[in-house]
């Protein structure tokens, strides 16, 4: 159901915002296994719900928000709500604030579900890591669901919440909307306040939305984003999505690049072929497709797994034991031995790796042979996609290079994992709008279409996936 | 560790080894065990022999090209922000000890 269904259903008393949400909770409870959920908001939603049935009823108008459910991510803050961030360093941890994106939905009455898993501080791509065990794929339960925003996208494939909101660092927002058949955007680098992300590596993190349809997205975008005096990091550019527009003008007027990169030895066939299908529609409704190189590309993964992992031991530093969270209880001999106890005991085996590798990559000796090679690369980069965005509009490639794969899969063969993200993790690198689009499914699992863009240029790709929505 | 090549399989072996992964774990403030040291330097082997494809790039950017002039800093006034006693109670009764209003450590000299 789309946001606008949702409430002209609410107002033609189709059903009430409490049976809606009540029976979403049911589901929930019916389908334990799958594991989307770390927490349920189950009382504040309802009677949250009850306030709007009951400003309906004495013919209040709503806006187009208001009584929405969705779920979040849980390493997003929601005051006096539990968040964990997926580790057990933070199981008992309560948020004393709400993050900047909660504000706004708040502000617009949309009604929060719960707190969806995740790999352990956002870290992998198959929600595995989860100190709370894995969430499931709901279209085959012994598939992985994608990562790290695995149970969001879970929950609205499920229909739990209209709208979800993940953080995608290296594609976490996307490659689970991939996995999941849904809409999931990752917004220019700045478009989005993170005030109230637990921050996994800053130069990368950005909070993104995950539904059913384009339009759903691109309006939960227009509310979240915006200049935040608590996030230096972002900049005052307006977002207005305007859902009605000439596409026939639009589709003439746009050139695709298909940068040839993405589409060579490792991506499945069948995943080539479900692109090209859509490829050759969008050509017969009369758009410029043009292949393009982006050289660089082999190389995005190694930069990625440099300067995330460098980010993150900086990061992850605040986890001590003093302040909040898990701490060692037993005897220790210092202060360090207090730190490195509880840390190593709080943190589990994916986040201890890649806090090795990023103290190590910055340690004396090699910070210049990697730390800093890689913010070279990552610059020429950067101007790999200026010199594509000179010739196209928009960037087209698949959002991964496989299907769904079975869970403990890959959990043995981290580089395998990691491999995961060959396709998303350059629009984090260099800080464009991505998004991935559902195009169908092969064997019963999903196929999701990237779409990237030319910084702060989410219109252009939103429209294109409007059309690209039209032709499923 | 010095004089070192990177980029191919072998270079790995010469940088790294188990009593490394501890040292590294140190400064991570992590205590890693022997048999997780062992484990973990097999992670290792492979994600830095990845990561070492990018000796092989030759890029001619600087490292002062390395700020780049879009970004600035963005100054705020230091004027401090009154919490209300509650969010104050809230954050301290997080902590695993505090002493009225503050967090104990241990002892550290």
């Amino acid at each position: 159901m789309t946001l606008k269904e949702y409430r002209d259903n609410l107002l033609n008393k189709k059903f009430s915002a409490v049976e809606f949400i009540s029976e979403i909770f049911q589901d929930i409870e019916e389908n334990k296994q799958i594991n989307a959920f770390l927490t349920l908001n189950k009382e504040n939603a309802l009677k949250k719900a009850k306030e709007i049935d009951e400003k309906i009823g004495r013919g209040e108008e709503i806006s187009i928000l208001e009584g929405a459910p969705y779920s979040v991510k849980d390493n997003i803050l929601v005051k006096g709500c539990r968040t964990t961030a997926g580790s057990k360093i933070l199981s008992d941890y309560f948020a004393t604030y709400n993050a900047t994106v909660i504000e706004k939905l708040n502000a617009k009455g949309a009604i929060m579900l719960g707190k969806t898993n995740l790999d352990e501080f956002a870290m992998g791509s198959s929600t595995e890591n989860s100190a709370f065990g894995p969430t499931k794929n709901p279209l085959n339960l012994n598939f992985v669901p994608g990562g790290s925003s695995g149970g969001s996208a879970a929950a609205v494939a499920k229909g739990w919440g209209i709208f979800s909101l993940g953080s995608d660092t290296g594609g976490s927002i996307r490659q689970p909307a991939s996995f999941c058949g849904v809409f999931g955007l990752k917004p220019t680098y700045g478009r989005v306040s993170r005030w109230g992300l637990i921050a996994m590596a800053s130069s990368l993190d950005q909070i993104g939305p995950l539904g059913k349809t384009t339009d759903d997205i691109a309006l939960i975008l227009e509310i979240i984003s915006g200049k935040d005096e608590l996030d230096a990091t972002t900049v005052k550019k307006d977002f207005c999505w305007e859902g009605q527009f000439n596409k026939k003008d639009f589709i003439r007027n746009i050139k695709i690049g298909l940068p040839k990169e993405y589409f060579q030895e490792g991506l499945d066939l069948r995943i080539k072929h479900k692109i090209w299908e859509i490829v050759t529609k969008l050509e017969n409704l009369g758009a410029k497709v043009v292949d393009i190189s982006l050289p660089l590309t082999s190389f995005a993964l190694a930069i990625y797994y440099i300067i995330m992992p460098a980010e993150v031991s900086s990061n992850l530093a605040r986890y001590d034991g003093v302040k909040y969270g898990y701490y060692y209880q037993n005897q220790t001999s210092d202060i360090i031995d207090y730190y490195a106890k509880t840390r190593d005991k709080g943190f589990g085996p994916e986040v201890k790796r890649r806090l090795l590798i990023g103290t190590f990559v910055l340690s004396a000796g090699y910070a210049e042979k990697f730390y800093l090679k890689a913010q070279k690369v990552r610059k020429a980069l950067v101007g790999d996609f200026k010199e594509a965005f000179s010739k196209v509009d928009l960037i087209l490639t698949p959002t991964s290079p496989t299907l769904a794969f079975e869970i403990g899969e890959r959990t043995q063969d981290p580089l395998s994992m990691y491999l995961a993200d060959i396709y998303t993790v350059s629009a984090n690198l260099v800080g464009i709008p991505a998004l991935s689009i559902p195009i169908g499914k092969i064997e019963k699992l999903p196929v999701g279409l990237q779409l990237m863009a030319s910084w702060w240029e989410e219109e252009k790709m939103l429209k294109l996936s409007k059309i690209i929505e039209s032709l499923n | 560790m010095k004089n070192l090549k990177f980029g191919v399989c072998e270079s790995v072996k010469n940088i790294m080894n188990r009593n490394q992964i501890k040292h590294l774990g140190l400064l991570a403030r992590l205590n890693i065990t022997e048999d997780e040291a062992a484990v973990l330097f097999n992670d290792f082997k492979k994600i830095v022999d990845y990561i070492s494809r990018l000796n092989k790039v030759k890029v001619k950017i600087k490292t002062k090209q390395l700020a780049p002039n879009e970004h600035f800093n963005i100054f705020r006034d230091d004027d401090g922000k009154c919490l209300s006693n509650e969010t104050q109670e809230d954050i301290l009764n997080q902590a695993p000890k505090r002493k009225g209003n503050y967090f104990v450590v241990k002892k550290i000299i």
